[in-house]
């Protein structure tokens, strides 16, 4: 008996299509993605959630006030205020009462050093400072309070009696959007 | 990886020039696109936080005269209790669920009125946007534009008020 040859077909498929929407596809990925600056020290947030709101956050002449939790070994967590500018050219001017050291050399940051950074750690004297020379380097500046849900009240009253201190009487809490289940 | 390929030939004497089809592999190409499209696709946050905008008085010790009966107190507890009253009434009990009915009936009857929320310092910060969130959500129903309320934290006074109940 004959044996029954199986005819293998080679196809070739147009693959430009495809590639065409990849290559489209990449183009708005990469357009559309935003990178974050490096920070003192990244805090992970968790928002508390808002339905009503919807404003969007502003991008530029934005202060943000972060206030999160740092966990310690010990199963109780520190709470710390890191003290960030959108603008660039504003980093400098306002980071510098707080005269800020390198961690390794113990010699004072360069105005360049202090522009690539996009947020200080501060303690509540600090926060002062800073707001106060925020004030005075830029009026046009907003504020945001980027806190934990998590946070105590108490901190974040702190941090708006700071703000209401230097006149910044207008301040946006970030939030996100709750999911209506 | 570009070959070449010679289409056609040397045929006859003419004056014709050899035409050259090139073909380019651009499958690493496509590789190296679809990789960068994967990371871009991954790392890319597309929930971007809103904003909720609130208006603090400027610093000053002139203290604001309310009426009684235009006033209605929120209290929070540290354990996240919330109370309310009108004017001197004694606080009630709520749970978080009944606010935004509350704040729909007397805002209703009374379009003046100022809330005033106070929570314990040891609260919680998600209690707080709670609060104004509610308030926010009540008056955008009732078509009340102006939207205010005050914010302190619960002083000594309050804390015995509330703390036995």
């Amino acid at each position: 008996m004959a044996k029954i040859k199986l005819k293998r077909h080679s196809y070739r498929l147009d693959m430009t299509p495809m590639v065409d929407v990849g290559f489209l596809l990449l183009t708005f990925f990469m357009l559309t993605a935003k990178f974050k600056p490096q920070s003192d020290e990244p805090l992970t947030i968790e928002l508390p959630v808002a339905a009503v709101d919807t404003t969007k956050l502003p991008d530029a002449n934005l202060a943000t006030i972060q206030v999160g939790l740092k966990a310690k070994p010990d199963g109780s967590s520190d709470t710390i205020i890191e003290y960030g500018l959108s603008n660039e050219k504003d980093r400098a001017p306002i980071y510098k009462p707080l005269n800020l050291v390198d961690a390794k050399t113990g010699a004072a940051l360069t105005d360049a050093q202090l522009a690539g950074k996009a947020g200080v750690v501060v303690s509540k004297a600090q926060l002062e400072t800073v707001v106060e020379q925020s004030r005075l380097q830029n009026p046009a500046m907003r504020y945001a309070i980027d806190a934990d849900s998590s946070v105590s009240f108490g901190t974040v009253e702190d941090v708006m009696h700071a703000l209401q201190k230097w006149g910044a009487t207008r301040m946006n809490l970030v939030t996100m959007t709750k999911t209506k289940s | 990886m570009a070959e070449i390929v010679q289409s056609g030939g040397k045929r006859g004497k003419g004056k014709k020039r050899t035409r050259l089809g090139v073909r380019l592999d651009m499958t690493p190409m496509v590789d190296v696109a679809f990789l960068l499209l994967t990371f871009f696709m991954l790392t890319t946050t597309l929930l971007t936080p809103q904003v909720m905008e609130i208006t603090m008085p400027p610093d000053s010790k002139v203290p604001v005269e309310i009426a009684e009966s235009n006033l209605l107190t929120l209290r929070i507890r540290k354990d996240l209790a919330v109370f309310w009253n009108m004017g001197t009434e004694a606080p009630q009990r709520i749970t978080q669920a009944d606010l935004p009915k509350i704040l729909k009936e007397h805002l209703q009857i009374n379009p003046k009125l100022s809330t005033l929320i106070k929570i314990d310092r040891q609260a919680k910060y998600q209690t707080l946007v709670t609060m104004i969130d509610d308030l926010n959500e009540t008056q955008a129903e009732l078509g009340q534009h102006e939207k205010r309320f005050s914010l302190v934290a619960m002083n000594d006074t309050d804390q015995t008020l509330v703390g036995g109940l």
